[in-house]
């Protein structure tokens, strides 16, 4: 019943299988294609590049990467809280990675810049869960 | 892209004309059934043509969030079930889907005439954005349609100095075209000032430069250029249909290139043996500002980088060498989901037929509108479709 308890307050996506963690440091967790050598995020099992299947293995990524770009979104849906930012990570693994970013701060933010990947809230579902997911931190 | 070479190259498809069209005026009608806005649009387009009911042999759908059938809640009023209803979802290019499925119905030899028809009630979602998947890992993470479009745009203006301002005229341009189209939701003209002062939805995008939550429908009477005729001095002639899916890009992909439109386009060309110096008037996907820029180079109206200026120069007003969206386009005439791929033929067949009034492009003889959307992980849309017309 606690365990219930505590899942309904906070609840990962897609998954902690998505990412390890490292201190306050975040690693996102993918699939490396052994036969043509294409990195993916989230990980998968048959390789859409090549078509090969049980050729997968995990890889972890970096824990930066760079920012492609992003927005400041002012209107969404209700279980987001607006303004919050998005934006297209480019890792250095090849992989480019939508999120949410930690400020909405245009003094912050800069294209091209580099962010750390982290753990933090992104919306509220509509059972009142807080749902947490990895974010972008500009350094 | 011999894929959708081979029908044309192996095949003997037949030609195609449109021989009448129908569009209800965009706008919000919250009180009315979906399914009647869909068969008005059917009717003014048999009215159109000159047509009975029976001369119809297949009749294809496309709505996004319309539901289930909805061909057939069209149809069944008039009587005119029985035939084949095909029900298309395409997201944005749900309508100009079922346009390619209607050419293909014909071209193929299988039908003489069929009826098509995009319908969509976006009022009865209740405002805001467009709602999407929720399967999909991006939209879960905060993606919204603005914001997809906001991150192209903002990477455009850095990469190419494009400004505010540039976004900001082409609104200016949109509802400038619009105050002379009846059937648009938004004909008041606006200012450069009054576009970027207009409240945030995601920045850089301002209110006025997205395109706005409304119903509607429009439809159109397809049939064989040999028997077209029969019906109408006036018919015109499909000179190319395609429909692509987007590329799958797990890493890096430059958002100012729009790919599945620029492999859309390169296809309706080649099908046409036309180029884009040889369109007289064009009907592009603006469901936000920075799109008309992105498609007028991916469409070959100018190089890549360069669509601000020519923009500037007045090129794509409705008197210049390549007009596009004399409309209003989706930005001003509307964009109920569904209905925009008709909405955009009927606006290219007004102008070919010289019936445009007050914002009809002269001597425009060659036509091509183009449809794409859907916000899918990994895609750079999820749907494209383009026609091009020729009277």
């Amino acid at each position: 019943m606690t365990e219930q308890k505590e899942k309904k307050e906070q609840v990962y996506y897609p998954g902690d299988d998505h990412w390890e963690m490292e201190n306050d440091v975040l690693h996102l967790i993918g699939s490396h294609c052994r036969k043509c050598g294409q990195n993916y995020f989230p990980a998968r099992e048959i390789c859409p590049k090549c078509f090969a299947e049980g050729q997968m293995e995990k890889v972890r990524f970096s824990n930066q990467g760079r920012l492609y770009s992003y927005s400041v979104v002012h209107v969404a849906p209700k279980q987001f809280s607006p303004p919050y930012a998005v934006g297209y990570v480019d890792f250095s693994e090849g992989v480019r990675v939508l999120g949410q970013l930690t400020t909405t701060d245009p003094e912050e933010i800069r294209l091209d810049m580099d962010v750390q990947t982290l753990l933090g809230k992104i919306c509220v579902d509509e059972e009142g869960h807080e749902i947490v997911s990895y974010k972008f931190k500009p350094l | 892209m011999i894929f959708l070479s081979i029908p044309v190259r192996r095949f003997s498809m037949r030609e195609v004309a449109v021989i009448g069209v129908g569009m209800i005026k965009f706008g919000k009608y919250p009180e009315r059934m979906l399914s009647s806005m869909g068969r008005e649009a059917v009717l003014l387009a048999m009215k159109d043509a000159g047509i009975q009911r029976d001369d119809i042999e297949a009749c294809y759908s496309g709505t996004l969030k319309g539901g289930s059938l909805l061909g057939q809640r069209i149809l069944k009023d008039l009587g005119m079930t029985g035939m084949p209803i095909n029900n298309m979802e395409n997201a944005c290019s749900s309508g100009s889907s079922a346009l390619r499925e209607g050419w293909l119905g014909i071209a193929s030899g299988l039908y003489d005439m069929v009826v098509v028809v995009g319908s969509e009630k976006l009022s009865a979602l209740g405002g805001g954005t467009l709602p999407l998947e929720r399967e999909d890992l991006e939209v879960s993470q905060g993606m919204v349609m603005p914001a997809l479009y906001a991150m192209r745009a903002r990477r455009y203006m850095a990469d190419f100095g494009a400004t505010p301002e540039h976004l900001a005229k082409v609104v200016v341009k949109s509802r400038k075209n619009a105050s002379m189209n009846p059937l648009a939701q938004f004909r008041q003209p606006t200012t450069v000032e009054q576009v970027l002062n207009s409240r945030m939805i995601a920045d850089p995008f301002t209110l006025f430069q997205c395109c706005p939550t409304g119903d509607g429908a429009a439809a159109a009477i397809l049939c064989s250029m040999d028997k077209a005729r029969q019906f109408t001095n006036r018919p015109v002639r499909i000179r190319a249909s395609v429909l692509v899916s987007g590329k799958f890009e797990p890493g890096f992909r430059d958002m100012t290139v729009p790919e599945i439109t620029v492999r859309a386009s390169k296809l309706a060309y080649e099908m046409a043996g036309l180029g884009p110096k040889d369109v007289h008037v064009a009907e592009v996907h603006d469901a936000f500002s920075i799109a008309e820029l992105l498609y007028y180079e991916a469409l070959g109206f100018c190089a890549h980088g360069e669509a601000p200026k020519l923009l500037d120069e007045g090129a794509t007003e409705i008197t210049g060498p390549i007009p596009v969206n004399p409309s209003g386009g989706l930005i001003s005439k509307g964009h109920p989901v569904g209905a925009t791929g008709l909405a955009q033929l009927a606006e290219i067949i007004w102008q070919l037929r010289e019936q445009a009034g007050s914002r009809q492009v002269k001597g425009a003889k060659v036509g091509l509108i183009h449809c794409t959307g859907g916000g899918i992980c990994g895609l750079d849309h999820g749907a494209c479709s383009m026609h091009i017309l020729e009277r």
